[in-house]
């Protein structure tokens, strides 16, 4: 009743005033569009002012005394994470360096067990390792530098940011912007007349258009939908959104927008927003530390970051940098004097290659699968994490450059008519399971097929220590036991016969274990691996780390079996650390937005296999390097350095393997073709020169076992198996179980003076 | 015979070259590490470990004393994981130093994760080399995991079987 009067005098009003009618239902209409636009850009700013991609982090270096380090080391360290070298009073992030010694003030860095503060430091180093750390109050007994920023989770849209709080901006940046781009800023109220006026004068002279009179506010607005479409209407709305986020938002929390929100490069799939990453991506400093020359730089590309990239553009850039630096002038946020002198300066961008090469994709995917099985994609572009990873950016340098050396050394040799030979590094730390350096191809920066993670490839002899170890963990046999290398004939479920052949195609009869092992014999090992049985080795390799436990087929003691470098890295290094199987890592810590840890991932470990057998298996590991298949390595290193390793080839020659340790690095190396062609190389001849350089270019200490309290060490002939004196017959040292039944070599009479206590206890108990 | 003879005369001449050797022996000081709790340690004898083996530091460095100390005041404000994470720091710079290994194990025992202070005990018994102070420590470290987890026997058991010689 009442609903039908109502309309009934509305129509009436629109009969009698038709214009004021129409007026009425445009401005109803409008502001229905203005709350429409209110809601839409009040919660863009508010609800979310950004996405925040997770930041991924290198491993802090820490220094302490007696770590292996020398200066040259060290400042390539420093340079990579943005430090400058200053000759006069030195602030966070510079260094001085003189012969043995480098000064430096560290860099202010939450890390996830809290922040620690900025401090002056001197390193002083002594024959390849540090000998002294100062602080200012003295000797300091450790101390983490800043971890470098090895990249971000950023979601699918390729937006990146660093996002910095007000305070972490420079007062020149803002200043020199508001010149630069908005003058009236501090009085408009969103869009600015006299600036359009201007630009519009300005178009009008030019007859095209060179200057823009959009407000930082507009600018905002502009950046948060992505529409470079030029149209009217879209400008309108652009100039009511500014004006309504004006209206509703402070001028510092506009200005702190722009600065995190602005788009100032682009990088691959990476979009670059922001001045905090922007600093990053150019110089590989933080923000707070750049110079004049710098800030004016990227004051610069806010107009256009691909029509002013330095990168290729470098005179156009450079001219624009001089215009911001004169307009500073100008307007007195700097002196004359400081303006001429600055812009006399280069653009001091760090070089393309050296930036790409410190992306690591191989290892960053590595971490992305690690943290998807904790967190959803969203969490991981948008709430700001950090990730504290395990990459050693100094170890993972000498993989790429000790890789890249090595595939082109091989290559040479190869036909010319071959494709590429490709390869793949893992390195990992002995004792803690964690992943250093990760390639997972040839290319350094190619974010491709990753072979390190997901090649999976026949293993060959790399499968052989852990028959050894199935044979040892019985305790029916030891290193010096005697096993038949000759003829063998297996047969198969199917029927047929399997014979395998050694490499060489002899015959060697009754050979110790750890000749066989060294010289990695095949006929020796199948005769072994069956009388120990297929099924345990099967079982110990999944227990080790083998991802899934492999068929049982006889072929396997042979490695038929087909894994990826990293699941091989998983074996050797439950091997290196004493049978203890610690699952791999390659990320230590999450922390959220605010600072507080979300998640650690923990060291853990799992007894998979005896640590005594593991033990005397690792003799017969260094015994391959000294004389066995892997000796060839052995000019890399000095006489003193003991490393253990195990070349593998696969059949036909498809698959070059080498997989050993020192006392602080595991590494693994493969070397193939993605076609599956055969490289014509061996372990040795393919994998392990590469492995070698390489371990020899990262260093490390000795690989130095504790021996374990229930063996004893004797002289063993290494042909023979009869326990020998330390000068007689063919000589090795092994660890046995007191229980052992040994004969004496002839002619090897025991000399006791040349033996210790435990030996002599021990023998006691055998000759009795 | 004449050979036989020969042979006896070189056993016997071995023999005493045992006897002098072992009393020479033990005319030596005993050795004797600290551990991380400063109490002193026994060794057993491990000094023919040749080329390949070696024995426990027991010397910590700088760097990890004060991060086992940092470690320490964390477990005293209850915070187990920061005080995990600090000895992780450690074991990156001494990773085969006991103690470290030792410690570790006791904070997961106190955070309630037996099966790894179990593992870790069992760790710090394979890098022992023969130091009684930390075998020990990790036999009791082995054993309350297991009671905690409610495997009394086999927490007897492995107690028996580090006694037998």
């Amino acid at each position: 009743m009442f609903a039908n009067s109502l309309k009934r005098s509305i129509l009436e009003n629109v009969r009698r005033h038709p214009v004021l009618a129409g007026l009425a239902s445009i401005a109803i209409v409008f502001s229905i569009y203005l709350i429409y636009l209110d809601w839409h850009i009040t919660s863009k700013f508010e609800g979310r002012r950004w996405n925040l991609p997770a930041q991924v982090y290198a491993r802090p270096l820490e220094l302490f005394v007696g770590l292996t380090l020398n200066r040259v080391r060290f400042e390539q360290e420093l340079s990579r994470l943005g430090y400058y070298r200053a000759e006069k009073r030195l602030k966070p992030g510079t260094f001085r360096a003189g012969r043995d010694q480098v000064e430096l003030v560290t860099r202010e860095f939450g890390f996830w067990d809290g922040l620690q503060e900025s401090m002056p430091l001197v390193v002083e180093f002594q024959s390849g390792r540090i000998s002294r750390l100062t602080g200012t109050r003295g000797a300091v007994p450790i101390v983490r530098v800043d971890p470098l920023l090895i990249g971000s989770i950023f979601p699918g849209s390729g937006e990146d940011r660093l996002v910095l709080s007000p305070d972490e901006v420079p007062n020149v940046l803002t200043a020199a912007l508001k010149v630069v781009e908005d003058r009236r800023f501090d009085q408009h109220h969103g869009i600015d007349p006299v600036a359009i006026g201007r630009a519009f004068i300005a178009n009008l002279r030019a007859g095209e258009v060179t200057q823009g009179g959009s407000t930082l506010t507009q600018q905002l607005v502009k950046s948060y939908f992505l529409d470079n479409r030029r149209t009217l209407s879209r400008k309108v709305r652009e100039a009511i959104m500014a004006v309504i986020l004006e209206a509703r938002f402070a001028k510092d929390d506009l200005l702190n927008a722009y600065v995190n929100e602005i788009y100032l490069g682009q990088d691959g799939r990476r979009a670059i927003h922001g001045f905090g990453l922007a600093s990053q991506f150019y110089f590989s400093q933080p923000l707070a530390e750049l110079d004049l020359h710098e800030i004016a730089l990227l004051i610069a590309l806010a107009r256009g970051p691909s029509y002013y990239d330095p990168r290729r553009h470098p005179q156009r850039a450079r001219d624009r940098r001089n215009l911001v630096l004169k307009l500073m002038a100008d307007f007195e946020i700097i002196d004359e004097e400081a303006s001429r002198r600055t812009s006399v300066r280069g653009l001091d961008v760090v070089d393309r290659r050296s930036e790409r090469a410190s992306y690591y994709p191989a290892f960053m995917q590595l971490v992305r699968r690690q943290l998807h099985e904790q967190y959803r994609e969203e969490d991981l572009t948008n709430e700001g994490l950090t990730v504290f990873t395990t990459l050693d950016p100094l170890i993972q340098a000498s993989a790429e450059r000790k890789l890249a050396e090595g595939l082109e050394r091989l290559q040479r040799r190869a036909a010319a008519a071959e494709p590429e030979l490709e390869g793949a590094v893992v390195v990992t730390s002995t004792q803690n399971a964690e992943i250093l350096a990760i390639m997972g191809g040839r290319r350094v920066g190619y974010d491709g097929f990753n072979h390190a993670l997901d090649g999976r490839r026949p293993i060959g002899s790399l499968v052989k220590p852990v028959v050894y170890l199935a044979a040892l963990q019985t305790g029916e046999y030891n290193l010096a036991s005697l096993v038949e290398d000759a003829r063998i004939e297996v047969p198969l479920e199917n029927g047929d016969i399997w014979q395998p052949k050694n490499f060489s195609g002899e015959a060697h009869g009754n050979v110790t274990l750890i000749r066989a092992l060294a010289e990695s014999f095949n006929m020796a090992t199948v005769r072994l691996g069956m009388e120990v049985g297929v099924n345990e080795v099967a079982e110990l390799l999944h227990r080790l780390g083998a991802p899934d436990k492999p068929v049982a087929y006889p072929s396997l003691l042979l490695g038929a079996t087909e894994m990826t470098p990293i699941d091989i890295a998983q074996i050797y290094t439950s091997l290196a650390n004493g049978g203890f199987r610690s699952p791999l890592r390659a990320v230590r810590s999450v922390v959220d937005g605010a600072g507080q840890p979300l998640q650690r991932y923990p060291l853990e470990l799992q007894e998979a296999a005896d640590s005594a057998a593991v033990y005397q298996l690792n003799q017969g590991l260094v015994e391959a390097m000294r004389r066995g298949t892997g000796k060839s390595a052995r000019n890399y290193f000095s006489d003193s350095m003991v490393i253990a390793g195990k070349t593998g080839t696969s059949d036909g020659f498809r698959d070059s393997w080498f997989a050993g340790f020192n006392g602080d690095h595991v590494a693994v190396v493969w070397v193939g073709y993605d076609d599956n062609r055969p490289t014509e190389l061996t372990g040795a001849a393919g994998a392990l020169s590469i492995w070698a350089p390489m371990m020899a270019d990262i260093g490390g200490a000795s690989y130095a076992p504790v021996l374990p309290a229930n063996l004893q060490q004797v002289w063993i002939d290494y042909e023979s198996g009869l326990l020998a004196g330390p000068r007689c017959g063919d000589p090795t040292l092994l660890a046995l179980a007191p229980d052992s039944q040994l004969q004496v070599k002839p002619g090897c009479g025991f000399d006791l003076r040349l033996m210790g206590k435990r030996t002599l206890e021990w023998l006691d108990s055998v000759i009795n | 015979m004449a050979r036989q003879c020969d042979q006896l005369i070189t056993a016997v001449f071995q023999a005493l070259s045992l006897i002098i050797m072992v009393t020479g022996c033990a005319g030596l000081p005993v050795q004797a590490t600290q551990d991380a709790q400063g109490t002193t340690a026994p060794q057993r004898g491990s000094a023919d470990t040749g080329g390949f083996g070696s024995s426990t530091t027991s010397t910590m460095s700088a760097a990890s004393q004060s991060l086992l100390q940092q470690s320490r005041s964390q477990q005293r404000a209850g915070d187990y994981p920061q005080a995990a994470a600090t000895l992780e720091r450690a074991l990156r710079v001494d990773p085969s130093q006991p103690a470290l290994w030792l410690e570790l194990g006791r904070v997961r025992l106190n955070e309630g994760q037996f099966a790894q202070a179990e593992q870790l005990g069992r760790k710090v018994l394979s890098i022992a080399g023969g130091n009684l102070a930390f075998e020990s420590e990790a036999l009791d470290l082995i054993s309350g995991a297991l009671r905690a987890q409610g495997r009394f026997e086999e927490a007897s058991q492995i107690r028996s079987d580090a006694s037998r010689p």
